[in-house]
């Protein structure tokens, strides 16, 4: 029983290391590549040649990364961590937790200095918190000093979609983007044009059934769509919705304000990417000191258009599925699949590589095998002037706490620029659906298969895209969208029991500006720390130009036929 | 019966906490600890003691608390003369701690993770998990249950009051290490006294959760401990509460 079970283990330990890939192996298994196979080879024979001492010294020891729960992290986890010890010897625990828990690790690292993790795939939308912390790596120092011997040479940060995501004020890479989602509107377009729908559409409102380019135009439709059968591809009638949104009390119904929707409805002042001197969140900031959120101090979270953004957000929901109350971001991401709903106004990218958005036999798939779908620009609301940011996108982003140093600090770095690199990058894509590169998105694979990602492609490679931007610089603390998420759960509590809407958003945006004001006033931070500015009367302020901005009337309905905006977006 | 009466009352009295008591008598180490526990101006504060304060607010208590070596802290929650101690997990059959404290090196209900970092003069040398290699002398600040780890392999250490003491004497003597607090660890990093003469090693000498541990012979009842220990890890694992908890320091 011994000698047999000594046998099973030998031939086990014997095992692993046979099935190992070679370097050769695992730089043909990356196809389709932005590389050629000798380039794969070159690029991965670096990683491989400047591991060798860290390797040796690491040996025994953990590289910890964390990332949140997509499938892009999933294949790091899977594939491109395996790969990555197999060529570099360097071994690789990706942890794959929530979005909340990775915040607040990274956030108990910087604050005590004990090491977590080793390295963070964190959102962006810290910037302002890190620049203000100083508690991470700056990579553009280290790429040019400690760290010049572990940068790649064919890194080509050039080809990167928008890496001033991860910058600070100066321009300084303290985070490295890694995979890219936006937030866009998302729609049927079979039923779109189909005639029947289109001809009603324009009797009953009196323009054309297409891409809303405002909400009033949004409104409009969900209205038109909700209680309306239409069919689907797969055969099914179904009694269409003609909005789909979320609010189960949890972290990311804060996000659903904080990632933007205040801008979307025209909340802050133009200047891209956040709006000078108030930005998406409604933060006043001179120079680059945040000095209040309220309108009485020059912000503008409680301003009209802030009010406009949380009751429109109210009142839409009666065109939504009732399954809303119980749905949160991750929940709400693949929901357009199940076919009964028309329209949807903020959509994130990263649920739309779910295989419900793709495979044959769902109602949203056509008989051809491409979506029935599309997605187009986020449309604004009534406050929203030209030159402000469209939308919003972040980028998931390689972040290295300072306690993280010497040789963990190298072996962290070679990890997130081996996943990031163009040996994987579009592989990666063709994944997670959540893409950092230029050369992912320009790749001729992509031309002959454009169809499957319906318009996305097309909008990134288009100009309009520097217009979704994150949560920028001026959030000194991201923690303060908790403030966010306590008041928006309780006043949706109000809402449920039948609280009138506009004096309930009022009150709400009131608190909330209130509650953010007094948390920023608290805060201490290392570099451009939070100074409340003095009280004034709204009046004062609402008379000033720009945000915060006072009443407007109602918008005209607008929309553009999505083939149009396709052409204008080449 | 009035004789009853009067051996409760006495029993009432003398127990270390009771039913309508307002305050709850904990023991803290004495030596300095800084951030998460030290002596000012004769008080007791830090980082441990307000979390626990906080985590007894909702109860209505206010912790009374008695700065001891550690050693006499923990014979003193022996005994039952006091109620309990912050202290990392210790085995005895007297004491009280979350039912996780001996399964898991990271408890759910610590006070907090503490890390102690190796710190060493600006150079090649990386701690890398063998305390063998540790640059001499090996300094710890006065009182650290740490010293037993390294006593225990032979090593011997040099021990000072405070930890200023000993990153002073590392930039005097250009040799050996100082074995901090991560957090202090980075305190330092940031101080242009020492920015530029120190490196701080990433793997921690060793990693500590911090419990309230509870006497056996205190009257606070299982109950009201089990809800002290939910309170601080709620407050410690929330999104806000850490901000002004670390801000103050």
């Amino acid at each position: 029983m011994k000698l047999r079970l000594c046998l099973v283990l030998l031939v086990c330990c014997l095992w692993s290391p046979l099935h190992a890939k070679t370097l050769k192996e695992w730089a043909k298994s990356f196809e389709p590549s932005a590389l050629s196979i000798e380039e794969r080879i070159k690029e991965l024979k670096w990683f491989k040649e400047v591991s060798k001492d860290l390797a040796k010294k690491l040996d025994g020891k953990t590289i910890r990364s964390a990332a949140e729960h997509i499938k892009t992290h999933f294949y790091e986890r899977d594939v491109l961590s395996e790969a990555f010890f197999d060529i570099t010897g360097i071994r690789v625990k990706h942890n794959i937790i929530g979005e909340g828990p990775v915040v607040k690790e990274i956030m108990t690292q910087l604050r005590t200095g004990r090491v977590i993790e080793h390295i963070y795939v964190n959102d962006a939308d810290l910037i302002g918190t890190h620049l203000r912390y100083q508690g991470v790596v700056n990579l553009s120092e280290y790429m040019k000093g400690e760290g010049k011997k572990y940068t790649n040479p064919y890194l080509d940060l050039d080809d990167w979609l928008n890496l001033e995501f991860g910058q600070d004020y100066s321009g300084n890479q303290l985070q490295l983007p890694d995979q890219q989602f936006s937030n866009l509107y998302w729609f049927r377009y079979d039923w779109f044009t189909d005639p029947k729908n289109m001809a009603d559409f324009k009797e009953k409102f009196g323009y054309e059934l297409g891409v809303p380019i405002n909400w009033a135009a949004y409104e409009d439709i969900a209205k038109f769509f909700t209680g309306r059968k239409q069919t689907n591809p797969d055969g099914s009638t179904v009694t269409a919705y003609g909005h789909l949104d979320y609010l189960k009390p949890s972290p990311s119904l804060g996000w659903r304000f904080t990632d933007a929707w205040l801008s979307i409805a025209g909340v802050g002042d133009k200047g891209l990417p956040n709006g000078i001197p108030v930005d998406e969140w409604g933060i006043r900031v001179e120079n680059k000191v945040p000095v209040g959120s309220m309108v009485e101090r020059g912000g503008a979270m409680n301003s009209p258009a802030a009010v406009y953004a949380l009751s429109k957000f109210m009142e839409w929901l009666k065109f939504a599925p009732p399954e809303a109350k119980d749905l949160e971001w991750h929940t709400a991401g693949p929901r357009g699949a199940k076919g009964d709903v028309a329209q949807r106004i903020f959509q994130y990218i990263t649920w739309l590589s779910t295989d419900a958005f793709h495979e044959k036999g769902s109602p949203v798939v056509g008989k051809d095998g491409y979506p029935v779908w599309r997605v187009a620009p986020t449309p604004h609301g009534r406050y929203w002037d030209e030159g402000m940011k469209v939308g919003y996108q972040d980028a998931g982003s390689w972040t290295i706490p300072i306690s993280v140093r010497d040789s963990y600090r190298a072996a962290a770095w070679l990890w997130a620029q081996f996943a990031s690199s163009k040996t994987v990058s579009l592989k990666k894509f063709l994944v997670g659906g959540t893409p950092v590169r230029k050369s992912t998105i320009n790749h001729p694979y992509i031309d002959k298969n454009i169809k499957k990602w319906a318009g996305l492609i097309e909008f990134y490679r288009s100009p309009a895209e520097k217009k979704w931007t994150d949560s920028g610089p001026n959030v000194p603390d991201y923690a303060l969208s908790v403030t966010w998420v306590a008041n928006l759960e309780k006043s949706l509590k109000e809402f449920h029991n039948g609280a009138a809407i506009p004096e309930l958003a009022q009150r709400t945006m009131d608190n909330m500006a209130r509650d953010q004001d007094e948390m920023m006033a608290t805060l201490k931070l290392r570099k451009y720390s939070p100074k409340m500015n003095p009280i004034k009367s709204k009046d004062y302020w609402l008379k000033q130009p720009g945000s915060p901005k006072p009443e407007r009337k109602p918008e005209k309905p607008e929309t553009i036929a999505y083939d149009e905006l396709i052409k204008q977006w080449k | 019966m009035k004789r009853l009466f009067f051996i409760f009352m006495i029993f009432v009295l003398l127990s270390p906490i009771t039913a309508g008591a307002q305050t709850l008598s904990i023991s803290v180490e004495s030596r300095e600890f800084y951030p998460f526990f030290f002596i000012e101006k004769d008080t007791p504060k830090g980082i441990l003691l307000d979390m626990v304060r906080d985590g007894l607010t909702p109860l209505g208590i206010t912790p009374k608390f008695k700065p001891l070596p550690l050693k006499r802290g923990l014979k003193m929650v022996e005994r039952g003369a006091v109620d309990a101690i912050i202290a990392p997990r210790v085995k005895n059959n007297q004491f009280l701690l979350p039912a996780d404290a001996f399964e898991k090196d990271i408890s759910a209900h610590r006070i907090l993770q503490i890390d102690s970092v190796v710190v060493t003069c600006k150079s090649d040398y990386e701690y890398l998990g063998d305390i063998k290699t540790l640059p001499i002398p090996i300094r710890i600040t006065l009182g650290d249950p740490i010293e037993s780890m390294f006593k225990d392999q032979g090593l011997s250490v040099d021990d000072a009051a405070s930890g200023t003491h000993n990153i002073k004497k590392l930039i005097r003597d250009k040799k050996g290490c100082v074995i901090t607090t991560s957090l202090k660890a980075m305190t330092w990093l940031e101080n242009p006294k020492y920015k530029d003469n120190i490196d701080v090693s990433t793997e921690p000498v060793v990693s500590r959760s911090y419990f309230l541990i509870f006497s056996k012979k205190s009257s606070f009842g299982q109950h009201n401990i089990q809800l002290v220990w939910d309170e601080i890890a709620k407050n410690r694992d929330d999104y806000i509460y850490p901000i002004k908890l670390f801000t103050a320091y």
